[in-house]
């Protein structure tokens, strides 16, 4: 028995082990999961779009940082001492190693080539595949953009590189900035009637294509890139604006700062937005980082943009005119008073309300909220904090994602006033100019401007008009670029407004604001160097001057 | 004595229960008992005593008592004893117990001072054993007796005394002496053997009494020792094997059985990264680190691929480090980063055996560092203000308030920041119960283990539950079948992760917010008991990050001898190993309080740090790896020829999935998902499979010619899912050969102080493998929700890597040679290697030969090359002084070196000699040389550098900023001035070296441990005080002032300075350090006074973990320089000293 027993296990492990064998390679072929390959995704519209959504995904948004690029320019500051704005590119010591940089795009650039390849070569609805083929191309250019204005000339590459078939060949050169900027306005002008004037919300429309491109078009106008004023440069962004104007698409929201609140997304002013969702790890928390630190003692936000007193200044009076024109009706000790819509919408300050709480920026009170003359804490450096598009619903500290409101990439508002500045500086001033900027300070009613001016007084008026209206939306830095007025308001020192009492009075008193330093060389920091990681991995770049 | 074969199954089990009980008793009397019974001295030959139905044992208790005699006998004997009626005054001991066991079966005899009870003689024949049966009715009994010594003539106690063929025989008592008696005096032979000495057999012939001397065997050297898929004897081994029994760590305050395998095992790097509870696991490099792939050895539990880290220390019988390709080949793919191989206990046959070890030590950390206190603080603000000409942010009148502590709500003296967070003496509590025991054809074993680790705060906690089960049996002749089950059971508990995802861990996160707790927050607690600081609601109120995980290690193994080839064996196995986790962060909305001093008394008003609602995630996991094992094995002698042949097939399928859910915004402060807000953007889920699966056949054929010429090939045929159809499988072999010189005539016959000594060399190829599985294939990935469309959040298909169809492992070619002697009969050992090891085939991501243009990485290709080598040396040497005393030394050398020969390395740093990569160790480090700090005599009047100095591109320059070597001369400071300024951050050397020293019962255990060749680069709050908000260091008062020209720190500014924060040598430090690893007092009760409560052995002992550290290192002033990582927000090591007790019964 025991002897048949035994023979009975040893052939058991024999046979048991021949079928594994048998078997082994079926064994070792394991299917991934959460993957898909060629056939599959490019074969059914739906599958695509989810490609296309990725291209989407890449879209910059500045709600999840407490340094957003306002802080680059002379708009505000960080009140983090150790802000990158304030230690590194405020006082212009970056060099390629740690510059911001737009390179990452070309990760995006070629999501969109692949998108456009597979998709143009799929046997997918044809109407389907020239829509979604326009918005790919729509978001290569824009990503483009991004990289344009920032770095200048940079390679343009619109097929798929592939090391193993092309070679060297991957390695392009830069390609002029003249030649990037004819790459956008091309492309932009070749879909922009394959793309829906009302499209669905966040997808690229007609309006956004014409609005990247008369953006583009203005900074190729602009001093910058157009030393020697050409004026057909600016006749040709004008148009190009004025086409969205007589699109009829748009207009301006009736409130100006409730439209950047999340119940007013994809408003009739919004163009072109990236979206938020708020309590996924897709929402946006600019008011825990951006906003007021302390509110009723308690710590609400990281305070990451505090509004400089250069920008306060430029807010109107509510009679229209400039604080310092005549018969403006500013006191000095009293700024705050009969101040325009916008300041009041935009700006934190001194004896305002946020989330509930009186916000005090007196010094010596033994309030928290005191402005942070020795960097001794996060409190604003400046006297002020942004209220812009913050929902106090959201003062939550950190960052909490709870908010779905859109960073807005291009609305109305900027269609019409980069429109006047195209047109003004294209032919002088005519009516259509004013109309178009009354439409804007009709909104937060401003009287119309006076009639009459100048070339150069309406260019002041519209650029101060322009510096207002699109404050906090990371506009400001690149105008100060393509203006050349970098080398002149980047240069010097910040302001900040010191309120303490002298002989029992509060004395307002503009002062530096501690780390407000700017400085900025002309000969080389109106562009951002190619990032040094790239300078190394090909050799056919070529390095920004001065870098 | 007369020992009985009784039937050995029925008494295991009822002895169990018996003991058990007896157990818990004894263990509570014990400490009382032992002074009780030393007082009970009276020795006496007669007895009084009286009384009716006694228990037996009580009566034997009398005897002891009354006359110190001993009372020798089995457990079981008594159980058939009836109870004794008997009235004694004064009587004789003799006539006592004559009256005592009148009507027993049992008799007795006196030997000296020992009392032996025994069985009558009816017993024996009714006793149906096979032994018995072929002697029904045996003659007379011839009496033998005797003593056994050692060569020192000391006693040897619980020697076994056999008569050679049957099962008659007996131990010896504590003094060495026996009595047995046998039928016959005709062709008996006798077997003296104990463990640790040689077998010695004697005819009996005409001779009664016996005066034996055991000698010694020279220890280690008739191990046997468990190797890949097999085991073999030490002395026959031709491969680098290193190995540390068990019991050595069972006594050791260890939380993870990593952390104490460094410095005590040659060959094995170890870094213990964190000291929290439940994930305080060192990081193990066998011989370093010899690729920039996974560098982890592969782990190995009873012959599956498992982790030990949990098992209960009190469970492991060995531990087996595999450390050359000899040794790892039978690992194929898995083995190139060497292998631990963990052998869990088995049953051995005998009486049950009852081991009892617990602990309770107390936690400390070894190290925090120094913050200042509320006055320092408000100080170095001032004098940081101050130095740049800014306004001083406080008074003197609040300096003084920050001193004397008067107005502590508004200024916070922060006397004591440790103090008033931290639990002292963190309670560690270590209980562990083993049953062991066996028959002739069945073993078992049983252990549970429990260890409760509290942490440094009460949020923070780990408990872990171990079982143990072991049986196995021979269900036939020549079959073999053995069940293990492992069972471990972790829930550890940590402030929970902010669900806001702003920081990605809680203890991380923790430690960040007590670089807050400094007055600009308020004190930790305000008066009124309302949190201050950020860091007292993350510590004591903010929720709880619970991780539960139950891994089970099941499996059958069957041993088949086939009867009709001599020598051969077939073997199977499956092991069944299901895993279960569950993950559960909670966390609430954390309170930070604000106080408002324009009103008098002061209004301090509740508020949040972050969200208002509390959040919920919660995950669960599950894993199961199965495991086939099936082989033979072959051995057998021909003449002088040995041969041993060992082949198995395995395979292994490991399946995982998890799910999770999380919500936000709860009303109701209940911990439960569904109790959440149902609206969707509150509420996500989430789940993933995968799964996994290898093949291989392993063979290892050894060959020896006399037990002095050892020839050993080994390897495998190795198949893995991570790679394309046709690249699956490869095959790994090696070789390696020994020659035990010791064994050859002119060493055997001359030199006698010589016990061993062998050279052995080895050198093959194995595999490991690196990256993820998959690249061979085209695919895209699929992940969400990516982006918002239309309102709603939608997934996203994304393009991975390109994909690289030729995709492999990486080969790592083994070179090995060692030396192995045993000299004076073990007063030294040692055991030497030399390794070098070429790594080739390294994944990387050939991303440099791209331009960043390119727009996504590539696929790993298998190109990089590195080799690394060095040394090992293992020193051991035992000492016995005399009966009392002795003594014993090991030391352990471990040292590695890599060199990267080949990676994609960018042009700008290959064509710079100082800053190349290639050619230097992996994880060099590369940075500005510091060169001390600009003086004002480096400036002119008008606070401008003078000509000719370098200039530094970081804004703008004062004297006592730090100053960088312009190494290529171009009178500026840029990346192309970088050198290597510090050494990798694993420990290119590591040693140890163990004392221990014996007399009588005690004996003290040392290991000191040290590690050299390794730098850590002090970032963030070391650079600045005050970086991004925090508080600062005592050591930052030593800061840069014309007359503190040499100071630690650069000039005192309040915000950060670009300048003095740029990776350099100033912020590298060497982290040598030197520790007390672990120190044991223990003292061993003698067996004469534990033997009276029934115990064989009673040990207590003191020990100690982590106790001192010697380190030159600046860092060792801030942070335990082997734990220290990062910006220091990790949990740092901990001091542990612990009391203890072991009892066997």
């Amino acid at each position: 028995m025991k002897k048949i027993y035994q023979q009975i296990i040893g052939k058991c492990i024999v046979i048991f082990s021949l079928l594994i064998f048998a078997s082994c390679s079926k064994f070792l072929t394991i299917e991934p999961r959460g993957q898909v390959g060629d056939e599959t995704l490019w074969s059914s519209e739906l599958n695509a779009d989810l490609f296309l959504n990725n291209i989407y995904s890449g879209l910059p948004g500045t709600f999840g940082t407490y340094d957003p690029p306002e802080n680059f320019s002379d708009n505000a500051m960080s009140a983090h001492s150790w802000g990158f704005s304030t230690t590194t590119i405020k006082t212009a010591i970056y060099t390629a190693d740690n510059a911001p940089t737009q390179w990452g795009h070309y990760a995006n650039i070629r999501k969109a080539n692949i998108f456009i390849e597979k998709v143009g070569n799929s046997n997918l609805d044809a109407k389907w595949k020239e829509k979604r083929l326009a918005e790919a191309r729509y978001l290569r250019a824009y990503y483009y953009s991004l990289l344009w204005t920032n770095h200048g000339g940079i390679p343009v590459i619109t097929d798929i590189l592939n090391l193993g078939e092309q070679g060297d060949e991957v390695f392009r050169s830069r390609n002029t900035a003249e030649e990037t900027f004819q790459f956008i306005s091309t492309e932009l002008e070749s879909i922009k009637n394959s793309l829906p004037v009302f499209a669905e919300a966040s997808r690229a429309s007609k309006g956004a294509a014409l609005a990247l491109k008369g953006w583009c078009e203005l900074f190729w106008a602009s001093p910058l890139y157009n030393p020697d004023n050409d004026l057909s440069r600016w006749s040709n962004a004008a148009s190009t604006y004025k086409e969205i104007i007589n699109l009829n698409a748009y207009q301006l929201f009736p409130e100006y700062n409730a439209q950047f609140m999340e119940e007013n997304n994809w408003n009739v002013e919004t163009i072109f937005a990236k979206a938020y969702l708020g309590g996924t790890a897709l929402g946006a928390s600019r008011e825990g980082l951006q906003g007021t630190w302390i509110v009723g003692g308690q710590q609400l936000s990281w305070s990451g943009v505090d509004p400089s007193q250069e920008l306060i200044d430029e807010y109107f009076m509510a009679n229209g005119l400039a604080i310092d024109a005549p018969g403006s009706g500013y006191n000095p000790q009293n700024p705050y008073a009969n101040r325009e819509k916008r300041f009041y919408e935009s700006i934190v300050y001194d004896g305002s309300v946020w989330a509930g709480s009186e916000i005090i920026m007196k010094q010596g009170v033994g309030s928290r909220n005191e402005t942070d003359l020795a960097s001794k804490n996060e409190s604003t450096n400046t006297g002020y904090y942004i209220r812009k598009g913050l929902d106090p619903k959201y003062a939550i500290n950190g960052p909490h994602m709870q908010s779905s409101a859109n960073y807005i990439i291009f609305r109305y508002a900027e269609v019409l006033l980069a429109y006047a500045e195209a047109q003004n500086e294209a032919t002088g001033p005519d009516q259509s100019i004013y109309d178009a900027i009354n439409e804007v300070r009709d909104r937060v009613d401003l009287p119309p401007l006076a009639n009459g001016l100048t070339q150069e007084e309406l260019r002041k008026a519209i650029h101060q008009e322009r510096r207002v209206e699109m404050a906090f939306e990371d506009k400001r830095y690149l105008d100060l670029i393509r203006l050349k007025l970098a080398e002149t308001k980047l240069n010097g020192h910040m302001h900040a407004m010191l309120i303490a009492q002298e002989g029992g009075v509060w004395k307002y008193k503009v002062i530096p604001a501690t780390q407000g330093e700017m400085v900025f060389h002309p000969e080389k920091n109106y562009l951002w160097p190619i990032p040094q990681s790239a300078m190394d991995r090909n050799k056919n770049l070529t390095q920004n001057p001065g870098y | 004595m007369q020992f009985i074969a009784f039937n050995h199954r029925c008494r295991g089990i009822r002895g169990i229960l018996s003991k058990t009980l007896r157990i818990m008793q004894l263990t509570t009397a014990l400490l009382l008992g032992i002074c009780l019974q030393a007082a009970a001295t009276g020795i006496a030959q007669t007895i009084t005593f009286s009384g009716k139905d006694i228990p037996m044992e009580k009566v034997f208790t009398v005897i002891k008592q009354q006359t110190g005699y001993f009372v020798s006998y089995k457990s079981g004997q008594l159980r058939k004893a009836k109870p004794v009626t008997i009235q004694g005054d004064n009587m004789p001991l003799e006539q006592f117990l004559n009256e005592v066991f009148r009507n027993q079966q049992l008799d007795y005899s006196i030997e000296e001072n020992t009392i032996f009870i025994k069985w009558k003689k009816e017993i024996y024949q009714i006793i149906p054993l096979e032994s018995v049966l072929v002697t029904p009715h045996p003659p007379a009994d011839i009496s033998l007796s005797g003593r056994v010594t050692n060569d020192q003539q000391e006693p040897l106690e619980g020697v076994s005394v056999a008569v050679k063929g049957t099962q008659n025989g007996t131990t010896t008592n504590a003094d060495g002496r026996f009595l047995l008696s046998v039928p016959s005096a005709n062709n008996v032979e006798l077997v003296f053997s104990f463990v640790g000495f040689e077998t010695h057999t004697v005819k009996v012939g005409t001779q009664a009494v016996f005066n034996i001397i055991l000698k010694a065997v020279v220890a280690g050297l008739d191990d046997v020792v468990v190797v890949g898929y097999g085991t073999q004897k030490k002395t026959s081994l031709t491969a680098a094997v290193s190995t540390l029994k068990g019991n050595e760590l069972i006594a050791i305050p260890t939380t993870n059985l990593s952390n104490n395998l460094g410095g005590r095992v040659a060959g094995i790097i170890s870094k213990q990264g964190s000291g929290e509870p439940g994930v305080d696991g060192s990081n193990i490099y066998i011989r370093g680190i010899s690729t920039i792939g996974a560098n982890q050895p592969l782990l190995v539990v009873d012959g599956v691929p498992r982790n030990f880290q949990n098992l209960d220390p009190n469970s492991i019988e060995s531990f087996t480090i595999l450390k050359d390709a000899a040794a790892v080949a039978p690992y194929g793919v898995a083995g190139a980063n060497g292998v631990i191989l963990v052998t869990t206990k088995e049953g051995r046959k005998g009486d049950p055996k009852i081991i009892y070890n617990g602990y309770a030590g107390f936690q400390n950390p070894t190290k925090v560092p120094d913050f200042v206190n509320g006055y320092q603080y408000a100080l170095l603000k001032n004098l940081a203000a101050e130095n740049v000409g800014l306004p001083k942010p406080w008074s003197d009148e609040a300096l003084q308030k920050f001193k004397d502590g008067s107005d502590p709500d508004r200024y916070p003296p922060y006397y004591d920041l440790w103090g008033d967070i931290m639990t002292k003496n963190a309670l560690l509590t270590t209980h562990s119960l083993g049953v062991s025991g066996g028959t002739d054809v069945f073993n078992y074993y049983f252990n549970l283990g429990f260890q409760n680790q509290k942490g440094m705060w009460p949020s923070t906690y780990s408990r872990r539950y171990n079982f143990n089960l072991g049986i196995d049996g021979d269900i036939t002749p020549t079959t073999n079948l053995s069940v293990k089950v492992i069972g471990i059971n972790k829930f550890s508990t940590y402030p929970p992760t902010d669900v806001d995802g702003s920081m990605s861990s809680s203890t991380t996160r923790v430690f960040e917010l007590i670089k807050y707790a400094h007055p600009d927050f308020g004190p930790l607690i305000f008066s009124n008991g309302m949190y201050g600081a950020p860091a007292a609601a993350a510590i004591f109120n903010s929720g709880h990050r619970d991780m539960n995980s139950t891994s089970v290690f099941s499996q059958i193994s069957l041993n088949q001898k086939i009867p009709f080839i001599e020598g051969l064996k077939l073997t199977g196995r499956i092991a069944f190993d299901p895993t279960f986790g569950s993950h559960k962060n909670w966390s609430i909305p954390e309170h930070m309080a604000s106080i408002d001093v324009t009103q008098v008394p002061y209004v301090i008003t509740d508020g949040f740090l972050g969200k208002t609602k509390p959040a919920l995630t919660e995950s669960r996991n599950e894993s199961i790896q199965l495991t086939y094992q099936a082989g033979l094995n072959y051995e057998n002698h021909f003449g002088k020829h040995g041969i041993n042949f060992t082949s198995v097939f395995e395979a292994i399928k490991r399946k995982a999935s998890s799910l999770g859910a999380s919500r936000r915004n709860y009303s109701l402060y209940i911990d439960e998902i569904s109790m959440g807000s149902s609206s969707n953007v509150d509420m996500t889920t989430d789940g993933s499979s995968s799964e996994a699966s290898q093949v291989g056949v392993v063979y290892r054929l050894s060959y020896d010619y006399s037990d002095k010429y050892l020839l050993e090939f080994s390897g495998r045929y190795d198949g893995h899912y991570y790679f394309a159809s046709g690249k699956r499988f490869g095959f790994f072999p090696a070789f390696s050969l020994g020659w035990r010189l010791s064994e050859e005539k002119f060493i055997k016959d001359r030199l006698l102080w010589l016990n061993n000594l062998k050279v052995r060399a080895s050198y093959g190829e194995v595999g490991a493998l690196a990256g993820g599985p998959f690249q061979y294939l085209s695919t895209y990935g699929v992940s969400g929700p990516g982006y918002v469309i239309g309102g709603s959040g939608v997934q996203i298909v994304y393009e991975r890597a390109e994909p690289n169809p030729n995709i492999t492992w990486e080969r790592a070619r083994k070179t090995d040679v060692g030396v192995e002697a045993t000299l004076w009969n073990g007063l030294l050992n040692i055991e030497a290697d030399y390794f070098y090891e070429k790594r080739s085939n390294m994944l990387i991501a050939p991303n440099v030969v791209t331009p960043l243009e390119y727009g996504i990485g590539l696929s790993q290709v298998n190109s990089a090359i590195m080799e690394n080598k060095g040394f090992e040396l293992f020193l051991s040497s035992q000492y016995r002084l005399n009966k009392n005393v002795s003594f014993s030394l090991s030391g352990t050398l471990t040292y590695a070196k890599n060199k990267v020969l080949q990676i994609y390395e960018s042009a700008t740093t290959y064509n710079n000699a100082n800053r190349r990569r290639t050619g230097r160790p992996l994880g060099t480090q590369f940075g500005y040389k510091t060169i001390g700090y600009f003086q004002s005599s480096d400036f002119d009047q008008g606070g401008t550098l003078k000509a000719g100095i370098p200039t530094q591109p970081w804004g703008k320059i004062f004297p006592g900023d730090l100053r960088y070597q312009d190494t290529n001369g171009d009178g500026k400071i840029t990346p192309e001035d970088h050198v290597p300024i510090g050494d990798p951050s694993n420990p290119g050397i590591i040693y140890g070296f163990s004392p221990s020293i014996r007399y009588k019962g005690f004996s003290i255990d040392i290991l000191f441990q040290g590690v050299r060749n390794t730098s850590y680069y002090f970032e963030g709050s070391a650079m600045w005080p005050f970086y991004n908000g925090r508080s600062a260091y005592i050591q930052n008062f030593d800061y840069w002032k014309p007359d503190n020209a040499n100071a630690a720190f650069p000039r005192l500014t309040p915000v950060p300075n670009d300048n003095n924060v740029q990776f350099s040598s100033k912020w590298m430090y060497n982290v040598s350090y030197l520790r007390l690893k672990s120190v044991k007092f223990s003292y061993d009760f003698p067996s004469k006074l534990i033997n009276r409560v029934k115990l064989n052995r009673a040990q207590i002992y003191l020990s100690g973990e982590n106790m001192l550290t010697w380190s030159g290192s600046y860092v060792s002033n801030f942070y335990d320089p082997e734990s220290v990582s990062g910006g220091g927000y990790n949990y740092p090591q901990q001091k542990i000293l612990s009391v203890g007790l072991q009892l066997t019964f």
